[in-house]
């Protein structure tokens, strides 16, 4: 047991394997009653040591038999979601980097208490990680400000504001916990990912962290404050039958949950695109600046390493059965890109996949190219955005996951249980990622990598080698069987965007 | 420089980062001119030392366009081909495991010195690793015996005669290598794994070895002695254009190996009946006494270690490409015919079906041709074995990062983790990988090998404790989420119950 003064008061972690670990510990007040879609207010505090031996409570959240098993949460949900988890090779003076995680789920799901993203092995590196709960969906993401006269000041982005006291609780306290406040990296994935360069473009986060990672994050899909009220906002209030500011507080929790499946179906239907117009991050003006690559471009965060990747065939999943032939591939292509040549990032696909003897047929060009156009090519425009201001660091994970007999490549996700050295926690996460020495290796030389960018900003190492800036020779870090620096991979693909404007590749 | 006293003769090897390697030691006379398809020969005695610095020549064979470059070859080529490689930790008393390679390639390609063969990361683990080179093709698997009346008298298996040749020298002379000729592991891939199983079924190599490891190469398919007459002698000769033994003894080296092109056609034909027909060890009932089925059930090698194994997707859907479900249903009739082929490919789509894996007409094509070429032929060799010695299963499933995977784990995808030369070249490297992954995968593959080889039990710290292969039928997975798994694929290996081995080939 181990025993850390936090501002709020004292709590009392757990000792393990060499790393004391910190669960549930509150970073805000519960968002509930009258705060909630407030900004987060900070924790009351206690005087008596407080346990942090469990995880908190989840944000609420959609159970759906559609959610993967390795993203199943266990811990009970609710709207008092705001805590967080911290572990600490040791609560001395060690100032040592710090690592804050933000999860993935689409803005509507998971938890920094997620199997996946248990932190121990990574702190064991010699770093403080920190995981986060932030507040989801109809909590977190819904701007009610125009619809509620103001009553309701939600801008949006409250689940991002959450994270940015998260930050806030990480400058007060983490040294406390034997991290260095004036290091500190917020990483993420997916959803998290987004959340990653949001904050890059919020002027309540500047100076509380001082280097990036985005994993898998198609930042460009943020949306503007008239989308987020056209396709979240009015929808979620016409489900629930009022835009009434008491009623709206009043409601139950599981009424607001239920309002989602509900204006999902009456908007969305079975268009998957508009599905995925859901809970984004809104481009206000006021607490998120711009797009990532404008506000990137325009220096916004001058000096700040950044890295950035994504799997190589983050879209692999489902897509291949549905793409039969070339008339419904080029279909397919024409509703994701209607102002593009079609035929063109077609050609140019195929012939880059026939170069290297990849499958071409119509269900795997589709999923290059998707993955391409939500993933691969905006992560590149953002490093090249941020290149004159900054250090930055390109990658591409590889690695094939074994479910499925190698058929969905290397999806979306696969990383997460490298990046924590959580591949084979539980036989789920094992079937997604990996088993045994080469699995175990993979792991061990992606932490050491992340580990070093947290420390010192560049993520070369001995174990994964030295990783060159993405620069003019577009140097790329391969993670995966064949693992090592390559200059320009797949960069005919790249190029074959080269006319598509990022704003073209949203949704 | 380290010399060693051979029976031979004194050979100086090269020091190297702790080991001591000897390259192009001669094992046997070379065959040519009068010995040209006749049994090896001991090799003339030296008194000088020799220099076993270089490699020795390689077997002449084809240099096509089909041979994937990590598999090709730099060196010259010659019928004077009899040489192994020795590398050592050390020629001292040590009397280290002892674990000699037979190459594949189809008993028409390949040599000993390959990169991709390179003993040291072996070795590093205190074993005695031997390369060879043995005859192949036109001059190693030829039958000439009835073609000319018996006065050219090859059997058609010089070549694994060579193999067994090579054993008698490791006994003879390993111990100066530092090796343990009472602990001797004979290990191939492909045709190198039907040779293990051609030296098991063969009385002239009784008791050279304790140990064996079949890669991919169950054995199945060897030939009849008819089979050996017709689908190589025969038209060998008569590509020639005549059975004289003179004349054939004279022919140019060239000039036989113009037959060869003939083997490689067959190994690429689409038609698995053809494909089959290359160069292969002969059953002729002395040489070779029977089918390794058979002769393991009937106890020939009581309390031999055997481990066997294949790759995940040892038969690629590369050339499958477009396979509609008439032609699947078409192929797989032709490839076992009289047994119910819809059956089959039913039990292929449930299983695949089950774990998700692709079950289009080519992906089942593909799977049910190696069960019936590889899986099922080589649990069948643990099952006739385990009454009678210690068996253990391996399915290596490392999918090969060549085109974005989509080759799966294939045929040869181990051969680079089991000698830790993944990556010596960038063209091994595109077919295993490299990097920490690929580096750990290789580790624990060569630490389970040598454990095999020290032992008998191939467990280890890096890949686990590995139960033999018994009832549960508990397998070492190899790749990406390694483990012991309990009768993987079973549906599959189940599914070719009611069908003879004999039906398989």
């Amino acid at each position: 047991m181990t025993i850390v003064r936090t501002r709020s008061g004292p709590v009392r972690g757990a000792r393990d394997n060499g790393v004391s670990a910190f669960k549930g510990v509150p970073y805000a007040a519960p968002p509930v009653g009258e705060l909630r879609w407030m900004p987060p207010e900070p924790p009351a505090p206690w005087t008596e040591t407080r346990d942090v031996l469990e995880f908190g409570n989840v944000a609420p959240q959609e159970r759906s038999p559609l959610v993967p098993p390795v993203l199943v949460v266990d811990q009970p949900e609710s709207e008092d979601c705001l805590y967080l988890n911290v572990y600490t090779p040791a609560a001395d003076d060690g100032a040592r980097p710090v690592m804050l995680w933000i999860h993935g789920g689409g803005f509507a799901l998971g938890a920094g208490s997620q199997v996946l993203y248990e932190g121990s092995r990574l702190a064991s590196r010699g770093v403080v990680v920190v995981t986060v709960n932030y507040r989801l969906g109809p909590f977190g993401f819904v701007r009610l400000k125009e619809l509620t006269n103001g009553e309701i000041p939600a801008t949006g982005n409250e689940g991002l504001l959450d994270q940015v006291a998260a930050l806030t609780w990480v400058r007060d306290n983490v040294a406390a916990f034997g991290g260095d406040p004036d290091n500190v990296t917020v990483f993420g994935e997916s959803a998290g990912g987004v959340s990653v360069l949001s904050l890059m473009s919020m002027p309540a986060a500047r100076g509380l962290f001082h280097k990036a990672i985005v994993q898998s994050g198609p930042g460009q899909i943020a949306f503007s404050v008239d989308e987020a009220l056209e396709h979240v906002a009015k929808p979620m209030l016409e489900a629930l039958g009022t835009p009434d500011p008491e009623t709206l507080r009043a409601a139950t929790t599981a009424r607001l949950m239920a309002a989602i499946p509900q204006f999902m179906e009456t908007v969305a239907g079975s268009d998957m695109a508009a599905r995925l117009r859901w809970a984004k991050p809104v481009v206000d003006g006021e607490t998120i600046l711009d797009w990532p690559e404008p506000a990137l471009a325009s220096g916004v965060q001058p000096g700040m390493p950044l890295m950035v990747g994504t799997t190589r065939d983050e879209m692999s999943q489902g897509v291949v059965a549905r793409v039969e032939n070339r008339e419904q591939l080029l279909e397919r292509v024409r509703v994701l890109v209607p102002d593009a040549d079609a035929a063109a990032l077609v050609e140019a696909c195929q012939a880059a996949r026939e170069q290297r003897l990849a499958p071409v047929d119509a269900g795997s060009l589709f999923a290059a190219i998707d993955t391409s156009r939500y993933m691969g090519v905006p992560s590149t425009r953002v490093l090249d955005a941020h290149r004159p201001h900054g250090p930055v660091y390109h990658y591409v994970y590889d690695w094939i996951s074994p479910q499925m007999d190698g058929a969905w490549g290397s999806p979306h996700m696969v990383e997460l249980g490298f990046v924590f050295g959580t591949h084979d926690a539980t036989p789920a996460i094992a079937g997604m990622c990996g088993a045994g020495p080469a699995a175990e290796a993979l792991a061990g030389a992606t932490m050491d990598a992340w580990a070093a960018f947290a420390r010192n900003g560049d993520p070369g190492t001995a174990s994964l080698g030295p990783w060159p800036p993405y620069g003019e020779t577009r140097a790329t870090m391969m993670i995966g069987p064949l693992a090592g620096v390559r200059e320009a991979p797949f960069e005919a693909e790249r190029v074959a965007w080269d006319g598509v404007a990022t704003t073209d590749m949203r949704w | 420089m380290t010399v060693v006293q051979t029976n031979s003769g004194p050979v100086r090897g090269a020091r190297d980062n702790g080991l001591a390697v000897f390259k192009g030691i001669p094992y046997a006379a070379a065959p040519v001119g009068d010995l040209r398809w006749m049994p090896p020969q001991p090799p003339e005695p030296w008194t000088e030392t020799r220099d076993a610095l270089e490699f020795g020549n390689i077997a002449p064979q084809e240099k096509s366009p089909l041979i994937p470059p990590a598999l090709l070859i730099d060196q010259p080529e010659s019928e004077d081909c009899l040489y192994l490689n020795v590398t050592t930790p050390g020629t001292d008393g040590g009397a280290r495991p002892v674990m000699v390679w037979i190459h594949g390639g189809g008993f028409y390609i390949g040599s000993g010195s390959q990169d991709l063969y390179d003993g040291a990361g072996l070795a590093s683990r205190g074993v005695v690793v031997v390369t060879i080179n043995y005859r192949m093709g036109a001059f190693g698997f030829v039958r000439l015996k009835e073609l000319t009346n018996g006065e050219i008298p090859s059997t058609g298996n010089e070549g694994i005669l060579d193999q067994a040749a090579a054993l008698e020298w490791v006994r003879d002379n390993i111990a100066a290598f530092g090796g343990d000729p009472g602990n001797v592991t004979i290990f191939g891939e492909s045709a190198g794994g039907m040779s293990v199983v051609s030296l098991l079924s063969m009385p002239a190599a009784r008791g050279l070895f304790h140990k064996a490891i079949v890669q991919s190469g169950p054995g199945h398919t060897h030939f009849s002695v008819d089979e050996a007459l017709d689908y190589i002698a025969k038209p060998m000769l008569e590509a020639f254009g005549t059975r004289d033994p003179e004349a054939l003894r004279a022919a140019r080296t060239e000039e036989m190996q113009a037959a060869v092109p003939a083997f490689m056609e067959a190994a690429a034909n689409p038609d698995p009946a053809i494909r089959n027909r290359w160069a292969k060890p002969v059953i002729d009932g002395e040489t070779i006494t029977g089918w390794p089925e058979p002769i393991l059930g009937s106890g020939t090698h009581a309390g031999l270690p055997l481990m066997v194994g294949t790759t995940r997707d040892e038969m690629s859907t590369a050339a499958l490409a477009g396979l509609g479900d008439g032609d699947l249903a078409e192929r797989v009739c032709s490839l076992v015919p009289g047994h119910d082929a819809n059956a089959l490919i039913e039990a292929y789509r449930a299983a695949r079906g089950q774990r998700l894996a692709p079950v289009d007409p080519a992906s089942l094509y593909a799977a049910i041709d190696t069960s019936r070429m590889m899986g099922v032929p080589s649990t069948r060799l643990l099952d006739a074995h385990r009454a009678h010695g210690p068996v253990y299963h391996y399915v290596f499933d490392w999918i090969s990062p060549a085109m974005d995977g989509a080759s799966g784990a294939q045929h040869g995808v181990d051969i680079g983790f089991v000698f830790g030369t993944h990556d010596v070249t960038p063209d091994t490297a595109g077919m295993f990988g490299r990097g920490p992954a690929a580096d750990a995968l290789a580790n624990a593959t060569m630490d389970a090998w040598t454990a095999f080889a020290r032992t008998g039990d191939p467990s280890t710290e890096t890949l686990g404790a590995w139960p033999p292969y018994g009832e549960t039928r508990a397998t070492m997975m190899i790749g990406p989420l390694a483990g012991v798994r309990e009768a993987p694929f079973e549906g599959e290996r189940a599914a070719w119950d009611g069908i003879a081995t004999s039906d398989m080939r």
